[in-house]
């Protein structure tokens, strides 16, 4: 009996203690009380009595795979390698060139391009750049299997004096540019690199505005900014990337104030943000498309009508609800409106399962298929969910599978899957950079075309767009290419996907950038 | 004692060697190419043999095996598959904050699970009894990593008290140690209280009543000592338990210990990473049991007169 | 009629014989059980999840409720048409939680089954032969539990791949030393005795013995393991699937649902709420009942 009587108490105790930490976890108020007179303390806390914080911790989901820019190319080690190294050339953000450690540049003929470098750099050990460091690098990146793309063209770097350098292309290169400002495209300095040689990544010598202090695995990488940045002082003297890898906690900790801006925010948190006046999200369409990729060269994917059939049972708004809570934009293309050579007017797929059972009829599959359907990380898991069950409206069948994110890569570049989940950031804005790498057939596998996709008609538009200079005359490749490529439904475009950051409302000098390269040197209070 | 010890510990090591060789068995099942993982897609085929061969991954599971046994005991673990840097080293790195937070984890419920055990027994019937026994049963039934995410929403965000996660400072532990360490407490605390109550009812704990020992010192020096025996048994256990919860509690803490290393390893199938975090835990886990077996000499002679 | 006199109840000859009749030993244990009210709530709620599992289908269609998404109601909380509200993908969460038993429970009993019986026949070979081929074993044994049970069950997932035959076959496979030790602890305790000396007098083979002798004399302590075994099944297979090594979508499974609700936990705590309550009573009712049956089974308190 009183066994009984206590299960009652308890079970009471239990219950109030959920309602009340349900109500309090819903609405903010209690937690922005909390908060603000958390967020002074943490404050002076941090900096033994400064009124103002100097520290500025930024949280990512996953943690870095290596320092060294040559040796990957995934998003969370550019976002640190970004800080620490320069590139000949970047992108502003409105996605215009502009000089990093190149001071101007022009075209000697249509294989040559002289860059004039900047004088006086010093690397973060001290020693000078030169256009020595140049040709290493360029030299270097050749050398590393995932970011080798987007050098190869460049047949020689001629070093013309210490600040004056020419690179070669073997053909006419239209986004030469856009490759060299893309974030693999990093210089190193060769004294370091020889010195160090396979070690370089764990002592990252740039000419970036922050330094390398210290690396814990799977927890943060420390940079303090570089008091010779060649652009002027950085105004950030510490900045910490912190690995939280999940969603919700991201944003808890932004709201208690333990970090003062966060990278990839969890969809359905971006309204918390905004509606706290204690944060502020940053938000605007970025260059990224999200699509369903199928596997061109596996049947029943090899048959046109069924890779139509597929783009016609999507249920693409849904999938937008449910990956992004709304805030993505239907694709009808594989690139965004923000991309040079962006077709509007390609033939579009409305979601009609009716016409997709039809045409699987017609493709010899009237009662459906089976298949598997690879994905990976939360926010694709979900749209995988969505997108199996569209399909299985129409009578396929897919089972989906979760994979982590390097095994996904090496797997899905290997062309063992069926269908998978993926996106593109485009860090170019530039037709090219969001086509070439995706579907010309000499890029398929790791360099991008995971569909395997290939049409000699698009290798050559694309090929055409690549080698033409005058950047009026371009898009009008990209767009012929787009409506063959969406003609053939090589793949099922999903969404484009906004590019946003959350931070502190107090924090200064946040600014977005379209292809999420975003550059922290200039945060602080 | 020490030719007990000794015997004990020497046990420990061809425990070592079969969890290695059952869990390389294990993972050899995995689908996959190894090599092709650790070269990328661009590698040709020339240089997939040259690893493959270097590596020996062409030859018999056997002798693979072997040669991983004879890296082993000089200290090599190998080379991780994702990040291309030593095991031993990630290891090395990430090891201790498990280790720190399995400590804390146990002491808060080493802390919390014995008196409230003791209380337990000795109200026997009461009140009191009643509820910590059924709060332990709730608390052992809790799946660990909704109560962690619930604890971070009540006093994270909703208090404040603590940070959400990450691994800085004593503030950031508690959270983490909490969750991990209740349902090991609600289950020392059922052992504790069981363990007592046998005691309890044995004669010479009587004998000690009627002498007039003060019930204090009777509960202290008499019953405790003697119901230590399958308490300490429990808690080693449970600390092998809760090795495997770090896992979940890793995650959702964001701590950057071994247990989400593990589980992104053996995510990305990187078997070297995965063998040497594994081969790590079953000896550490070895290793406790072998403290519990000498502890147990301590507390009752009579299991150390058996070595003697 | 002679009357007999026990202490001061005067009781006939009939009423003395039916008192200390052997009775079976299930209606002691049942009678003894009956008596902890905790252990029969225990048993009661896992008689009702049993009868839901099974008449699943009767209480939710699959195909059209179960998995059926629903974009536009999304995230609702619990109202009348929707008892428990719906998911992230506009789903009737009681209807999944229903179907969730079934495959909690099969799950539970599937694994715990292969462990049992390939545990159990170890440990009483163990046991009964004891030496050398007892020392093996055991030694194999020491291998299996110097890795922590959700690490194994973890690797051979991973290994073989997510599938709900691979989850049971995992989570059974670490656990077989716990039912190994236990069989064969009680078989060192009655193999001494004087019944199985004469068996073996009369010329029983080995296996016979075993099988006739031991094996129901050690059920106790194995039942006690089994039921609490189902609890740690249960909870294996939900933190599995919270990391993604468990069932796969859409189909639905307790740890796989709260998985998906953790990144909705402050919008709509009901996806997480409602399948981690089925949990806790899951397993608490089972370790009531387990509880239970070990004080009823236990010889030393008739």
């Amino acid at each position: 009996m009183k066994k009984l009587i206590s299960l009652l108490i308890v079970t009471m105790l239990l219950i109030s203690m959920f309602v009340t930490g349900c109500s309090s976890g819903d609405t903010n108020a209690p937690a922005n009380n909390a908060n603000e007179s958390n967020s002074e303390e943490k404050s002076d806390g941090n900096n033994e009595g400064k009124p103002k914080k100097t520290e500025i911790v930024f949280a990512q989901k996953a943690d870095i795979v290596s320092l060294d820019p040559h040796a990957t190319n995934d998003s969370p080690s550019a976002n640190l390698t970004r800080q620490i190294y320069s590139s000949l050339v970047r992108t502003n953000v409105n996605m215009e060139y502009e000089g990093d450690l190149a001071e101007s540049w022009k075209a000697l003929s249509p294989t040559e391009w002289e860059f004039k470098l900047r004088q006086g750099v010093k690397w973060h050990d001290g020693s000078d750049f030169k256009a020595s460091d140049v040709k290493f690098s360029i030299e270097r990146q050749k050398q590393g299997p995932q970011v080798k793309h987007l050098v190869n063209m460049i047949t020689e770097v001629k070093v013309i004096d210490d600040y004056t350098v020419v690179l070669v292309t073997d053909e006419p290169c239209g986004p030469l540019l856009a490759n060299l400002a893309h974030s693999a495209s990093r210089i190193v300095p060769e004294k370091a690199c020889t010195e160090y040689g396979d070690k370089f990544a764990e002592h990252p010598t740039g000419t970036g505005p922050m330094k390398f202090v210290e690396w814990i695995p799977g927890d943060r990488v420390v940079l303090e900014r570089n008091e010779d940045y060649f652009e002027g002082l950085p105004a950030t003297e510490r900045l910490v990337m912190r690995v939280i890898p999940e969603g919700t906690s991201r944003t808890i900790a932004l709201e208690t104030g333990e970090v003062d801006l966060i990278l990839d925010v969890e969809p359905i948190d971006k309204v918390k943000i905004e509606n706290n006046p204690d944060l502020k999200l940053y938000e605007e369409m970025s260059n990224r498309t999200e699509w369903l990729s199928l596997n061109n060269k596996k049947a029943p994917f090899d048959n046109k009508l069924v890779r139509q059939a597929i783009n016609y049972a999507i249920d693409k708004e849904s999938v937008i609800e449910v990956a992004t809570d709304g805030r993505g934009m239907v694709a009808n293309t594989v690139i965004g409106p923000t991309v040079l050579g962006y077709n509007p007017n390609v033939k579009a797929y409305e979601y009609n399962p009716e016409k997709a059972k039809q045409l699987l009829a017609e493709a010899g599959f009237p009662d459906g298929f089976s298949t598997t359907l690879w994905s990976s990380g939360d926010v694709r898991n979900r749209a995988a969910e969505v997108i199996q069950s569209n399909l299985a409206e129409v009578g396929i069948t897919a089972e989906i599978e979760l994979m982590e994110w390097g095994a996904y890569l090496d797997k899905t570049s290997a062309g063992e899957h069926d269908m998978h989940l993926l996106g593109w950031s485009n860090l170019t804005a530039d037709g090219d950079g969001g086509m070439y790498p995706n579907f010309h057939s000499s890029s398929q596998g790791a360099s991008g075309n995971r569909s395997f996709f290939e049409n000699a008609e698009v290798d050559k538009l694309l090929e055409q767009g690549r080698v033409e200079t005058d950047f009026s005359k371009r898009p009008k490749y990209y767009q012929d290419a787009q409506d063959i490529i969406m003609e053939e439904a090589a793949m099922v475009p999903l969404y484009f996907q906004p590019t946003e950051v959350g931070a502190r409302a107090d924090l200064q000098g946040v600014e977005l950038h379209p292809g999420s390269l975003h550059r922290f040197h200039m945060l602080h209070y | 004692m020490f030719k007990y010890i000794l015997k004990r510990f020497l046990m420990v090591i061809p425990v070592i060697i079969g969890v290695s060789f059952l869990v390389y068995f294990i993972i050899s099942l995995t689908p996959g190419d190894p090599v092709k993982m650790m070269l990328g897609e661009e590698a040709s085929e020339e240089s997939i043999q040259e690893v493959r061969d270097e590596l020996g991954l062409d030859k018999p599971i056997i002798v693979q095996y072997f040669k991983y046994i004879s890296k082993l005991v000089r200290g090599d673990l190998g080379v991780s598959y994702r990040s291309k840097r030593p095991v031993l080293g990630e290891i090395v790195a990430r090891f201790p904050i498990t280790l720190k937070l399995t400590f804390w984890s146990m002491l808060v419920a080493i802390i919390i699970a014995v008196p409230l055990g003791i209380i337990s027994a000795t109200k026997q019937y009461t009140l009191t009894d009643s509820i910590c026994s059924v709060a332990a049963l709730i608390g052992a039934a809790v799946p660990n990593f909704w109560y962690g995410l619930m604890l971070i929403i009540w006093f994270s965000l909703g208090l404040g008290w603590f940070p959400s996660g990450g691994y800085e400072g004593i503030k950031s532990m508690v959270l983490p140690s909490i969750t991990l360490g209740t349902t090991a407490a609600a289950i020392i605390t059922r052992m504790t209280r069981s363990s007592m109550l046998e005691v309890v009812r044995q004669d010479y704990i009587r004998t000690a009543k009627a002498k007039g020992v003060n019930k204090k010192v009777v509960i202290r020096k008499h019953a405790l000592r003697n119901a230590l025996i399958p308490i300490v048994t429990v808690v080693g256990l449970q600390f092998g338990h809760m090795l495997g919860g770090m896992v979940l509690t890793e995650t959702v803490f964001s701590i950057p210990g071994m247990g989400r290393l593990m589980v992104d390893s053996i995510k990305s199938k990187d078997t070297p990473m995965v063998l040497g975090c594994i081969i790590t835990l079953a000896t550490v886990f070895s290793l406790v049991n072998l403290c519990i077996d000498i502890l147990y000499a301590f507390i009752d002679p009579r299991i150390k007169s058996v070595y003697k | 009629m002679e009357n007999v006199e026990i202490g001061k109840d005067l009781l006939s000859k009939e009423e003395i014989i039916k008192k200390y009749k052997k009775r079976s030993q299930f209606w002691e244990v049942w009678r003894r059980l009956r008596k902890n009210k905790l252990a029969i709530i225990g048993l009661i709620i896992i008689i009702l999840l049993a009868i839901v599992a099974i008449g699943a289908d009767f209480i939710a269609d699959y195909d059209t409720i179960v998995i059926k998404q629903n974009i536009k109601g999304r995230l609702q909380p619990p109202s009348s048409e929707h008892i428990f509200g719906t998911d992230e993908y506009g789903r009737d969460i009681f209807a999944r939680l229903v179907h969730g038993t079934r495959v909690s429970l099969t799950v539970g009993l599937i694994s715990v089954s292969i462990a049992l019986i390939i545990g159990g026949f170890l440990g009483a070979i163990a046991g009964y032969y004891g030496n050398k081929i007892d020392n093996v074993i055991m030694r194999v044994m020491d291998i299996f539990l110097a890795v922590p049970n959700i690490l194994l069950a973890i690797a051979i997932v991973s290994a073989l791949g997510t599938s709900i035959i691979n989850l049971m076959i995992a989570v059974g496979i670490s656990s077989i030393p716990s039912y190994a030790r236990i069989v064969r602890a009680s078989v060192l305790s009655i193999k001494d005795q004087e019944f199985v000396e004469a068996a073996r007098a009369i010329g029983s083979k080995d296996i016979t013995i075993i099988i006739s002798h031991i094996i129901p004399n050690s059920l106790a302590p194995v039942i006690v393991q089994a039921t609490l075994g189902v609890a740690n099944a249960i909870l294996s297979t939900a933190a599995m699937s919270f990391i993604g090594l468990g069932i796969q979508p859409p189909a639905p499974e307790w740890g796989a649902m709260l998985s998906g609700g953790r990144t909705f936990l402050r919008d709509a705590s009901h996806i997480t709420i409602f399948p981690g309550i089925a949990i806790m009573i899951t397993i608490l009712s089972l370790n009531m009942l387990g509880d239970g049956l070990r004080d009823a089974l236990d010889p030393k308190l008739k």
